[in-house]
């Protein structure tokens, strides 16, 4: 092979390993994006204006933390104030200091698995950052 | 019920009516230094208004009394409640006092109607009658000196000797005086009698006897008529007489039986013949008589012609002489006569001699003559009389020349006593008579105003008897009445007070010793007044109170604090205290919260502003103040109020999770709220303890 030859080779080459990882990045951002994609939304008008909802039922929310506000006594919960997307209203929200493979912190993007508590609390055990 | 709640609303209204006062003007100097004084509220603008009160520090508990200070204000009313009363005694026994030193001082003080009418007859003579008696007594005193060489008026020598006869003629010319009231006709009828002899009336008897028969032979045959004037005549058949026939008879035997009962009265009394010894004793009578009606000098001009009489040389005074009982009794004394107390003598009764205990020259008794056993005697107690009238009259004249009118007035009084027909008292000029009444009239008026405590005429009529008189002192009756006003409006200012410490009992007597002491003070009258009107005043403003305080009407109570404030701090009705106290708290509450809004506004922190007012008590949560700028500022942060809104509802409801959520949605637009965030911290442990 020639030298010219070889700079194709190696410039395909470099555009296929390109592509592959462009692909994958878009993959995984893609994948991020949809986490909990096959729950339902949180019916938040609904529980803020007191709606019957039924607890156990899983729900996707997704929402900025505005304030961390309160640690269980045991250390195992946060009391996470969050606002919901498109919404100007603050929920609180009660989170498993495990939920999340990052630790919460205000102005965070987040995405929860949520369910109502038996006091009708919103709690989440998984969350993931985006 | 009812009275009690009337007596609950006088209290009130006593409790309060100081309080008016003691900020007033007029009662400053007089305020006791136990008297709590409470000053005015200040009364804070409501907010966005301008203040119109002064400037001071708004919203401050309301001073109240102590109980302490109230009570020592009740025990010094009480104090001098009683001292009132004692004064009360006093001014009494002042006032008896006086009037027995005016009574003493003249004798038109006492009651007119014990005024004897000689006394005020001889007082209001005319100047006429005067001048006649003074003619009348000349000629009167012209006979006594033809009898009597030893007559107080003789001007003549003794040497000159007596003229009976001169004397009887002048006798004659007094009877055309009315003075006189037929006493010299009547001497000179004793006269004739005592002179002339024994006196025989067989011949009229025999007459009487005479006319006796004929009347009883009238008599009989004017019944013998009437009798047959009775029954049908038989031949004619027809009545004798008529009724009106036997009434004519009948009536001319009743005139004919009375003709014969005079006739028969007149011989009885002619059965007798008058001997010497009756006429001398009936003449001695005479004299004596004379003696007692107080005509000395009729009396001394009897005692003349005695001595000229037949049995010259016999003076004795037959006891006989004297009225009943008189002449056995004790030489001197005064039993029988018509001296006060004596049986009879209507007009003085026994110890009642009205003058006798006001006034010792006034306590003169009646003329009193002793029993004197010859005509000498007689004359020198007559003679003596007589000078004595001579004397008074001139000490008279002296005392009114120096202006000594008390006690002129009182020898006046004993002349009238003593002297009454002498000529030493009835010749009295009319000008001095005048001064006398004048100035007895003047101390009756003085009585008047002392009686009804009309302290200005007092004062006015005493300058002038100090004026007119120099015997009567005044001095002591100017101090009185210019004390008693004084002492009235003290009175009445004390029962301001009492009004003041609630005791109404008090503040009444003290209002009636004022009004008994000085009724007619127009100083005293304004106060009492005032004190009513305040009273009255009070009443309103204490239904008022009570009106306010039933309705809760916290507003009215608040801006009228300076007004029902006292009345309601030492109002009896601890109740009433209470609530108006709660009202107070209340408005001021709703001030405070508007003042609160009113500095979030202006930080444009709304939502505290909104909160500022939400949060006051139920009780005043519908005021339309706030109710009205609560709408005002939602307007201004509607999202706040929505969240916090519901944020309660669900808070009240028991779902807590969702008011968190609601409040934390609040405090979006309120950061830092205090309130909101002790919310998230109670809610949010609960949520996230569960």
């Amino acid at each position: 092979m020639n030298n010219n030859g070889r700079k194709l080779a190696l410039g395909a080459a470099s555009l296929v390993a390109l592509l592959a990882i462009s692909g994958g990045l878009t993959f995984f951002l893609l994948r991020k994006s949809n986490a909990f994609a096959n729950l339902p939304a949180f019916p938040l008008d609904s529980y803020m204006e007191g709606g019957k909802l039924w607890s156990h039922e899983d729900y996707r929310l997704a929402g900025r933390v505005d304030n961390v506000i309160m640690r269980s006594s045991s250390g195992e919960k946060l009391l996470v104030v969050l606002q919901p997307e498109k919404s100007e209203l603050r929920i609180p929200v009660v989170l498993d200091k495990s939920a999340g493979k990052i630790p919460v912190q205000r102005e965070q993007n987040l995405v929860l698995k949520v369910d109502l508590g038996p006091t009708a609390q919103i709690q989440s055990k998984y969350y993931e950052t985006r | 019920m009812h009275s009690a709640h009337f007596l609950q609303r006088s209290m009130l209204v006593g409790a309060g009516l100081c309080l008016g006062y003691v900020g007033a003007g007029g009662a400053q100097g007089q305020v006791a230094p136990g008297v709590p004084v409470v000053a005015p509220f200040p009364v804070a603008p409501e907010p966005g208004q301008a203040a119109t009160a002064q400037p001071g520090i708004f919203n401050q508990p309301v001073v109240i009394n102590t109980f302490e200070r109230v009570e020592m204000e009740r025990l010094r009313i009480a104090e001098e409640l009683t001292k009132t009363q004692r004064e009360d005694l006093a001014f009494r026994e002042q006032v008896v006092k006086l009037t027995k030193k005016l009574a003493s001082s003249s004798l038109s003080v006492a009651a007119p109607e014990s005024i004897p009418t000689d006394y005020r007859t001889f007082l209001s003579l005319s100047e006429g009658a005067i001048a006649t008696s003074q003619q009348y007594y000349a000629l009167l005193k012209s006979a006594l000196n033809d009898l009597t060489p030893q007559s107080p008026y003789l001007a003549r020598t003794k040497g000159e000797g007596a003229n009976p006869q001169r004397a009887s003629a002048t006798l004659l010319s007094l009877d055309r005086f009315a003075e006189d009231d037929g006493v010299s006709r009547t001497l000179r009828g004793h006269l004739a009698e005592f002179y002339g002899g024994q006196r025989d009336d067989a011949s009229r008897i025999r007459g009487i006897d005479g006319n006796l028969a004929e009347l009883d032979r009238e008599k009989k045959q004017l019944e013998f008529q009437m009798r047959n004037t009775e029954g049908n005549n038989p031949l004619s058949g027809r009545p004798r007489g008529t009724d009106d026939d036997r009434a004519a008879f009948k009536e001319r035997i009743a005139t004919v039986t009375q003709s014969q009962t005079q006739l028969r009265q007149e011989r009885q009394s002619l059965s007798h013949v008058v001997t010497e010894v009756q006429r001398k004793l009936q003449f001695q009578q005479y004299i004596v008589e004379l003696a007692f009606q107080q005509r000395y000098i009729h009396a001394l001009i009897a005692c003349g012609f005695y001595r000229g009489a037949p049995s010259k040389g016999d003076l004795a005074i037959n006891p006989q002489a004297y009225p009943s009982g008189r002449g056995n009794g004790p030489a001197g004394g005064a039993a029988g006569f018509p001296t006060p107390g004596a049986p009879g003598n209507v007009s003085m009764p026994a110890n009642e001699d009205p003058f006798s205990k006001l006034n010792p020259t006034s306590a003169i008794p009646a003329a009193s003559v002793p029993v004197i056993a010859t005509v000498s005697g007689m004359e020198a107690f007559l003679t003596n009389r007589i000078r004595d009238a001579i004397k008074d009259r001139e000490a008279m004249d002296n005392m009114l020349k120096e202006k000594q009118m008390s006690a002129a007035e009182g020898l006046l009084r004993k002349m009238v006593m003593t002297a009454k027909y002498q000529p030493e008292l009835n010749t009295i000029p009319y000008g001095s008579r005048q001064l006398i009444h004048g100035y007895g009239q003047d101390m009756r008026a003085l009585t008047d105003a002392l009686q009804s405590r009309d302290y200005a005429e007092m004062r006015q009529i005493a300058k002038r008897i100090e004026k007119t008189g120099t015997d009567a002192g005044m001095k002591d009756i100017e101090l009185f009445a210019t004390e008693q006003p004084s002492k009235a409006l003290y009175l009445v200012r004390q029962a301001e007070l009492a009004l003041k410490a609630s005791d109404r009992k008090a503040a009444q007597s003290m209002t009636d010793a004022a009004v008994a002491r000085a009724p007619l003070e127009p100083e005293v009258k304004d106060a009492i007044e005032k004190l009513q009107n305040l009273f009255l005043n009070n009443s309103r403003l204490a239904e008022d109170l009570e009106k306010v305080v039933e309705a809760g009407d916290y507003q009215s109570a608040y801006s009228r604090a300076n007004e029902f404030g006292p009345l309601a701090a030492q109002a009896p009705d601890r109740g009433l205290r209470t609530k108006f106290e709660m009202l107070m708290e209340r408005e001021k509450n709703v001030r405070a919260a508007l003042e609160r809004c009113d500095a979030f506004e202006k930080r444009a922190s709304y939502a505290d502003g909104w909160l500022a007012l939400s949060n006051v008590d139920a009780a005043i949560a519908e005021d339309a103040r706030i109710v009205r700028r609560m709408s005002g500022v939602m307007a201004k942060c509607p999202r706040f109020v929505a969240a916090y809104t519901k944020a309660s509802e669900h808070e009240k409801a028991g779902a807590h999770s969702i008011a968190l959520a609601w409040y934390l949605s609040a405090l979006a637009d309120a950061p830092g709220n205090t309130e909101l965030v002790d919310k998230v911290n109670n809610l949010g442990t609960q949520v996230i303890n569960r």
